[in-house]
């Protein structure tokens, strides 16, 4: 990839009391790439999402996107530049119709008649037009899933962050998401925290394996795969991760 | 999306308030319309912390001190200028600009809910406090004493702008406040039916969500805050007008509690449902009054812990959601006929 990165953190830190979730992250990410983070649970990964989302802040460090020094910006402000989290527990409108939380996506930056034409196009795309008027809680787990991602697509980020897509789908809707996610490639940079190894295979691109708020490895899933240490780091076992 | 036929309710609701102010008068004795005209008061109050609370979540226990502030602006301009007009509009502004100054500090602080219930309940108390303490005559604004606990007495009624000799009769009240309730009403549903109320109710809703898609929550939040400060001014105007009185009380914990008990009574989350709680409980409070078959606040707070535990969503939802079901089972009924 050339040109600049999309997204670059320097040093990201976040500590709550002695502990650092996130331990010096030195991350970045091309313009149009689509990368997947994995790790064992407590990794960092979701924490590494809220501070780029702008939920956190960090604790030391930077975070440029486009090269623009966004860290400590407000939550709202870094999503008018144009980042959108899928967060790992769905957060969409409950107690709104299924087509009602898409428009509020869309409806901040485009007008009335663009906003109505992409609730539809969106709908089409993510197979819920027939779902439109029911409400969000209503929905099984993974349907919501596919809902909040409506609304990152009506909401056409630069940085689309998905944390965990395929909790919650069927083997199915898991190949459903994987094409999507491909699909976003042509106008959205992508990164991924999944545990869904398949799915992970299905995406391509580059991994980078997190292990106690710190990057461990970043190579291809063929690669990654193989890696000794990255196996140990996901069995338990002490890795000599640094050293 | 609401179904097209949500809209007939609101506007049947507001025809049938302007045809009462205008025909009413002609039919019941002044009195029956001077307790009226309190009623029509304190629903257009309800209606400020119906916005606030029910649409945008925001756990305001002191709508009372800016129903207060308005009350208190109004008076003490209409009888330091001996002229309304004015007066009404520093009792509406005053307030507002308040509220910008609190919700300033409460939302771009990032105040977590609880202590913004805490905070607000405690700026109605000091109010509260500092008025009742005001009781030497030292304690003027003008030429008009504050009056501590005592209030403010003889305040003249509204007059035509222009003209103060032209004053507002018990009818004319009346008419104007129930003109200003269906006003504030009708622009309420139109404000929660605009992109910025629809941003609030998402607000209510999932406020982490709603700045994740970019939305500033603090703006939105202290505008709908200023918004509601603003309607309870006016109520605060009109009682003073209705009652040619102020006093502290209006800041007492008692009457913010109040509000909020017409809110869960009628519905919260409901525009219409606010004046209704407020209508029943105004009239069941005043009933008990005269008729001294139970002390006032223990009903009212045993209406509150029964509502609290079995009717948690108040009167409207859940007339609406019975009249819903039961025209279902008779369309499911007839369904079953023609099998």
């Amino acid at each position: 990839m050339h040109g600049s990165p999309i997204l670059r953190t320097v040093g990201l830190r976040k500590t709550f009391g002695g502990v650092a979730a996130v331990d010096s992250v030195d991350f970045t990410l091309a313009e149009g790439e689509l990368r997947c983070v994995i790790g064992p649970n407590g990794a960092g990964k979701s924490t590494f999402f809220k501070l780029l989302s702008g939920q956190l802040r960090p604790s030391s460090g930077q975070i440029l996107f486009r090269g623009q020094d966004i860290t400590g910006e407000e939550r709202f402000r870094i999503a008018r530049r144009g980042v959108a989290i899928k967060t790992q527990v769905p957060s969409v409108y409950d107690g709104l119709p299924v087509d009602e939380n898409i428009r509020l996506a869309a409806a901040r930056k485009q007008t009335p008649a663009a906003t109505h034409q992409i609730v539809g196009n969106v709908l089409a795309r993510i197979g819920m037009t027939g779902h439109a008027h029911r409400l969000a809680g209503e929905l099984a787990h993974g349907q919501r899933q596919w809902v909040e991602l409506g609304m990152l697509l009506a909401a056409d980020p630069a940085l689309i962050l998905l944390d965990e897509p395929t909790a919650g789908l069927t083997k199915n809707e898991v190949e459903r998401m994987a094409e999507l996610v491909r699909d976003m490639r042509s106008k959205q940079s992508v990164i991924v925290v999944e545990h869904d190894m398949a799915f992970v295979q299905m995406l391509g691109g580059t991994v980078t394996v997190f292990h106690q708020g710190r990057i461990l490895v970043e190579d291809t899933m063929e690669n990654i795969r193989r890696n000794m240490q990255v196996r140990d780091v996901y069995l338990g076992k002490r890795s000599n991760a640094g050293a | 999306m609401k179904p097209p036929w949500s809209k007939i309710g609101p506007a049947a609701a507001a025809l049938c308030g302007l045809a009462l102010a205008f025909v009413l008068p002609s039919f019941v004795e002044v009195f029956v319309l001077v307790d009226l005209t309190a009623y029509v008061v304190m629903a257009i109050l309800a209606l400020s912390l119906a916005l606030v609370w029910g649409y945008a979540g925001i756990l305001c226990f002191g709508q009372s001190a800016f129903f207060g502030i308005g009350g208190y602006a109004y008076v003490l301009g209409v009888m330091n200028l001996g002229e309304s007009t004015i007066p009404i509009a520093i009792g509406i502004a005053l307030p507002m600009i308040f509220a910008a100054v609190l919700g300033y500090f409460l939302f771009y602080g990032r105040v977590g809910d609880i202590y913004l219930g805490v905070i607000t309940l405690c700026v109605s108390l000091i109010l509260f406090n500092l008025i009742n303490s005001m009781s030497g005559t030292e304690y003027k604004i003008g030429s008009v004493p504050i009056g501590g606990h005592n209030g403010i007495p003889g305040v003249p009624p509204i007059n035509l702008p222009g003209n103060p000799s032209i004053q507002l009769s018990y009818e004319g009240t009346f008419q104007l406040s129930l003109i200003v309730l269906v006003f504030v009403y009708v622009s309420l549903q139109l404000l929660l039916a605009s992109k910025f109320g629809r941003v609030v109710i998402s607000i209510r809703l999932n406020e982490l969500r709603t700045e994740l898609l970019g939305y500033d929550a603090r703006l939105h939040k202290l505008i709908v805050f200023i918004i509601g400060a603003g309607i309870a001014g006016i109520a605060g105007v009109l009682f003073a007008n209705w009652g040619s009185f102020i006093g502290p009380t209006v800041f007492s914990i008692l009457f913010s509690a109040q509000i909020i008990i017409w809110i869960m009574v009628g519905g919260l989350g409901t525009l219409a449902g606010a004046v209704a709680g407020a209508f029943a409980i105004q009239w069941l409070t005043t009933w008990l009054g005269t008729s001294k078959i139970a002390d006032p606040n223990i009903v009212l707070g045993a209406i509150f812990i029964v509502f609290v535990l079995l009717v948690p969503r108040g009167i409207q939802p859940t007339l609406l959601n019975w009249l819903r079901s039961f025209v279902t089972r008779l369309a499911d009924g007839k369904a079953e006929a023609y099998r």
